[in-house]
């Protein structure tokens, strides 16, 4: 028992709720609906209809931290008219937090806060109007003096820009982390991984990705350009989860002249194969000379949560043995009773970046 | 008209809803074993558009007219419940996140995104015992102002109506790109626009005779003012200060305004209600009134009190959005009229 409403909630809603045990309660009101069911986790819970008109339901308890859901009426698969909305699987869903026995390092607390801009620019690379959005550390805009690192930080698959401040807490996981001194102040500029060139200029299936020619082309200079940033390779690092985690790694290889940290938080670059890597033929050798990137990389930095599905822990685990047969040290973080979701990003994002540009 | 095509507004990928060149909205949801579809948005006194199930297990409808220009927020009822639809993005209005259209409008270049040079929206969180220990606040400062760390800038105060929150302003209002386009055609000062939640969703509709200002006053003139003024480059000064709200956010401007003639100099009401020359103390201090509404709305009220304020010597500008509602459109439309009038000293 002990049921109380999270802070997913739009402001005023009673329901959903969510319990100790991290059980979910939905109640929605739709007085001449057949059925309603509430669709968390993988599962479609059936919905009750009571006597006011109103359906209730409750799922099995979830693993600590947020959750995408939604609710399914009479065949519609709709948000929950309580909840906030998140983009994940590639629409506006539901969205709801767990509380987690850690859930303090995400916390809003009374400590100077950063902030977060939307930045409009046009891509010349993919000829569209593109958005990213840029955690400024507290204090950014009165010590004129100061220049910062900057992390390039990237959403997984089905998602977009807006995920790491919103449902990951990125803002709050730093502003908290400066306030304790366990962090070095920085910049997290989070783009959309989806970048591709107009149609037409591709061949075979869809248009392939044109995402690091728009970071480093685009991106990069403009953030450079427009933000007291410290512009040598020691001071800039990369890192995304999930299929971020893949690209992310590929633009880290390809330009360590640029990049000296590397973060993959539950992916890497040989998803989705368990396979023992070869490293003279993966990503086209650029693990081949482990000494030389071991000695330019800062940190390279892997993470999973201990409950994640097939393939991720395969295919994770056959990267870290590549590794190790190149003498490429690594630090390994498992975030414990989470899967492939949003508390293992985010607990990876804290570990992260406590070990960054020291 | 078939020439129907998605708005603007549509999650990624989605087809529907649609509008067409004429202003009609064509909705399409898929509900399979649903016994009734309805949305909200519809010609007025209607109870919007009721959609038909088709063989497919979709249900569509397209309203009975067209819509008059620009954003309107709407929902499903699907079997009775209240929902939105899946197809388009989601704005914080009527107290919850709704469903959002545009209807293309004659004039949307004002506010359309362009190759122009653009300012930023910056979301902070400020220290605030009201509403705290963070409260929420969004800012946008015009292009350049991270370039040269000399220059400061006026400020105006700009508030959402009842229902919403610090969100409208940006989201559906624009208010950036209004900014933006204006200041690349050299009809603006460039100036920072701070959003803030006005707490005007606390109290009930219609109860607004119960309405205390104090609580959010002290937000905005005891917390958040100090912070903008300290965390970004303002001429902190009541002549560089400025403050605007449409509906229920112009109520809150006029009371704030006269309790503390000392903090602004520039005051306006979109379809937020007017002033009389009784409500003004000393006209010489107030740099401007501006005044603006919808022609649906109730035009001669704010063309009476304009003429009243002028002839006790104000320096009173109104403006009637033609053809517009109590709806978005009109207060995109009084922004892009107001901003250029702002701090011409």
């Amino acid at each position: 028992q002990g049921y109380f409403s999270p802070n997913t909630n739009q402001p005023g809603k009673q329901y959903p709720m969510v319990n100790s045990q991290g059980k979910v309660r939905a109640r929605v009101n739709a007085p001449d609906a057949n059925y309603v069911k509430l669709d968390i986790g993988g599962v479609k819970y059936d919905m009750v209809k009571t006597a006011d008109g109103m359906w209730s339901g409750e799922s099995e308890p979830q693993d600590e931290g947020f959750h995408y859901y939604q609710i399914v009426i009479d065949g519609a698969f709709v948000n929950d008219p309580g909840s906030k909305s998140y983009y994940g699987a590639g629409r506006w869903g539901s969205g709801i937090e767990i509380p987690a026995h850690d859930q303090e390092i995400y916390a809003m607390k009374k400590v100077p806060h950063g902030e977060i801009t939307q930045k409009f620019y046009f891509s010349k690379v993919t000829k569209t109007w593109r958005d990213c959005f840029i955690y400024t550390p507290p204090n950014y805009h009165k010590d004129l003096d100061t220049q910062y690192p900057v992390l390039y930080l990237q959403h997984g698959s089905f998602e977009d820009q807006t995920g790491w401040s919103s449902q990951g807490k990125a803002n709050l996981i730093l502003d908290n982390l400066i306030a304790a001194g366990k962090a070095v102040p920085f910049i997290i500029v989070m783009e959309n991984g989806y970048a591709s060139k107009p149609h037409g200029q591709s061949e075979g299936k869809g248009p392939p990705s044109a995402f690091e020619e728009v970071i480093l082309k685009e991106v990069i200079p403009m953030i450079d350009a427009e933000y007291r940033t410290l512009t040598d390779r020691k001071n800039r690092a990369i890192a995304g989860l999930s299929m971020g985690a893949n690209q992310t790694m590929r633009i880290f290889m390809n330009n360590l002249d640029k990049f000296a940290s590397y973060g993959g938080f539950s992916g890497t670059s040989n998803y989705p194969s368990s396979d023992s890597i070869d490293p003279v033929t993966f990503l086209n050798g650029a693990f081949k000379d482990g000494a030389a990137v071991d000695q330019k990389s800062d940190v390279f930095f892997l993470s999973i949560g201990t409950t994640e599905p097939v393939p991720f822990p395969g295919s994770v685990s056959a990267f870290k043995d590549m590794l190790e047969k190149q003498g490429i040290s690594y630090t390994f973080y498992e975030s414990p009773k989470t899967a492939h979701e949003w508390q293992t990003w985010r607990r990876s994002l804290h570990e992260f970046a406590q070990l960054l540009f020291k | 008209k078939e020439d129907f095509k998605p708005s603007t507004l549509n999650q990624p990928g989605q087809k529907y809803p649609q509008v067409n060149s004429q202003g009609y909205a064509r909705f399409r949801i898929i509900a399979p074993a649903a016994d009734s579809v309805k949305v909200s948005l519809g010609l007025g006194g209607r109870g919007g558009t009721v959609l038909h199930k088709k063989e497919d297990g979709s249900w569509m409808g397209t309203t009975e007219g067209p819509m008059d220009e620009g954003f309107h927020y709407y929902h499903l009822t699907v079997d009775g419940g209240t929902f939105n639809d899946p197809g388009t993005l989601n704005f914080y209005g009527s107290t919850r996140w709704e469903s959002g259209i545009e209807i293309p409008a004659h004039d949307q270049d004002f506010y359309a995104l362009k190759d122009v040079p653009h300012g930023q929206v910056h979301k902070i969180l400020f220290p605030s015992k009201v509403s705290g220990p963070s409260a929420v606040a969004y800012v946008y400062t015009p292009p350049g102002y991270s370039k040269d760390q000399s220059k400061r800038y006026p400020v105006l105060y700009l508030q959402h109506g009842w229902g919403e929150d610090e969100t409208a302003w940006s989201n559906q209002g624009h208010a950036n790109l209004i900014m933006d386009n204006l200041i690349a055609e050299g009809k603006t000062e460039p100036f920072l626009i701070v959003m803030t939640y006005g707490m005007t969703n606390e109290i009930k509709f219609g109860g607004l005779r119960d309405f205390d200002i104090t609580p959010f006053q002290t937000k905005l003139v005891d917390e958040l003012i100090p912070y903008v003024d300290e965390n970004f480059r303002t001429i902190a000064d009541r002549e560089h200060r400025a403050m605007a709200g449409l509906s229920m956010g112009g109520m809150e401007t006029k009371m704030v305004t006269l309790n503390k003639p000392e903090t602004f100099s520039h005051y306006a009401l979109l379809s937020g209600g007017i002033y009389t020359p009784e409500d003004i103390k000393d006209q010489s201090d107030i740099k401007l009134i501006f005044l603006s509404c919808g022609s649906k709305e109730r035009p001669e009220s704010i063309k009476n009190a304009t003429a009243d304020l002028k002839e006790s010597g104000a320096n009173v500008v109104s403006y009637i959005s033609e053809g517009t509602a109590h709806e978005f459109q009109t207060w995109r439309r009084s922004l892009k009229e107001l901003a250029p009038l702002l701090f011409k000293n």
